[in-house]
């Protein structure tokens, strides 16, 4: 497990596998203890991507196609940065979400909300030389899920980072700030440090909001090693 | 700085991760091809599997999103002796609030990592011929467990 310690204090960043509010992990968290792995045949480099895939389009959101979709224009703006604060530049990073209805374009999804013909719900970016991404897109909606009774997600929006390392990747849910489900969400619970869980949600941010069209929120995101990096004193 | 904790992939992330799985068939290389399962033996059909490997000095990397049926498929765009032992695998999923770690062998070498296993848990590490490449299970939990990694 991830433990980082900060004056003196060891936190544990990542969710426990078997987390049992969350009812899936019951059937899919391992039930062995992890073994840990010779680091050479773990700290292996992500291939460099291929610029010329990832085009300046892929990142708004807002205009895949000839309309645009429904719902509250957002721009997330942030950072990629390692744990040393240092930016991690040409990283791709993948985006989706619900539409502002809160349903997925996926065929597995039942939920009895509109699907939006002009949002599909997901965006891919590379950062910049100081590690600087922005997506344009919609707030998604909140949606109901089979975990327990009168279950709703929080808004968000998953992210995928590849990090330089194997060891460095990471998917996670950008959150939003103020949002009444996420003392309820135990997703977003499962990370049992409050430090840790206010990494995952955006804060909103007067500079990066555009008057007339979109409101800004800043969403930073800093790599560890998941899974176990060493103790870091910062 | 604190790093940002994982969190599900959750089951509706196909149309914004297919993408990066190649559309049309590859024929250089091989095939590792399996099925990812539950406790229950159920077949995991939104899961995410992953490979990263290095062949020639040079690391590739693959992707594939499972059928309903749990079946994922992978090119490794290496031939088989060309590969170093052994290939990383990450597999996310609805239910795995982290991604899990394995680390699949192509033939059974004899290294550190399987040496400190018992002999029927390092047999979850070791890939099965097939005509077209390799045949690999991910059993998620479980008493026939596949191995999973930290670091």
């Amino acid at each position: 497990m991830n433990r980082y310690q900060i004056g003196g204090v060891n936190y544990q960043i990542d969710p426990a596998y078997d987390t049992p509010e969350y009812r899936s992990s019951a059937q899919r968290a391992p039930t062995q203890p992890l073994v840990v792995a010779p680091s050479r045949l773990v700290e292996v480099s992500f291939p460099v991507f291929e610029e010329s895939k990832v085009l300046p389009r892929d990142a708004d959101l807002c205009h895949q196609f000839p309309q645009e979709p429904i719902g509250e224009r957002i721009r997330v703006t942030g950072r990629l940065l390692g744990s040393d604060g240092r930016p991690l530049v040409g990283q791709l990073i993948e985006i989706w979400q619900a539409n502002a209805a809160g349903r997925y374009r996926h065929a597995v999804d039942d939920h009895p909300a509109p699907l939006d013909p002009n949002f599909s719900g997901a965006g891919r970016v590379l950062t910049g030389p100081d590690g600087g991404f922005q997506f344009l897109t919609i707030k998604p909606g909140a949606y109901p899920w089979r975990n327990h009774p009168n279950a709703w997600r929080p808004a968000h929006i998953h992210f995928s980072i590849f990090g330089r390392l194997f060891t460095e990747r990471l998917v996670t849910q950008m959150f939003f700030p103020n949002d009444p489900l996420l003392e309820y969400d135990p997703i977003f619970n499962a990370v049992r440090e409050r430090r840790a869980r206010e990494r995952l949600i955006a804060r909103f941010d007067w500079d990066t909001t555009e008057e007339g069209y979109a409101l800004g929120y800043r969403f930073d995101i800093v790599m560890g090693g998941h899974l176990g990096s060493p103790l870091v004193a910062s | 700085m604190l790093p940002t904790p994982s969190q599900t992939v959750g089951p509706f992330f196909s149309f914004g991760l297919a993408w990066m799985v190649p559309q049309e068939p590859v024929d250089t290389g091989f095939v590792v091809e399996g099925v990812v399962v539950d406790k229950n033996a159920d077949p995991v059909g939104d899961a995410l599997v992953e490979a990263l490997w290095v062949a020639n000095g040079q690391a590739a990397f693959a992707r594939s999103l499972c059928e309903p049926t749990g079946r994922y498929h992978l090119r490794i765009t290496a031939s088989g002796n060309e590969v170093a032992s052994p290939i990383l695998v990450s597999v996310f999923a609805r239910g795995l609030l982290q991604r899990l770690v394995t680390a699949m062998y192509l033939t059974d070498i004899g290294d550190e990592l399987l040496c400190s296993l018992d002999p029927l848990r390092r047999q979850t590490l070791i890939a099965k011929p097939t005509p077209t490449g390799y045949a690999f299970d991910v059993i998620l939990s479980g008493e026939s467990e596949t191995v999973f990694l930290a670091w």
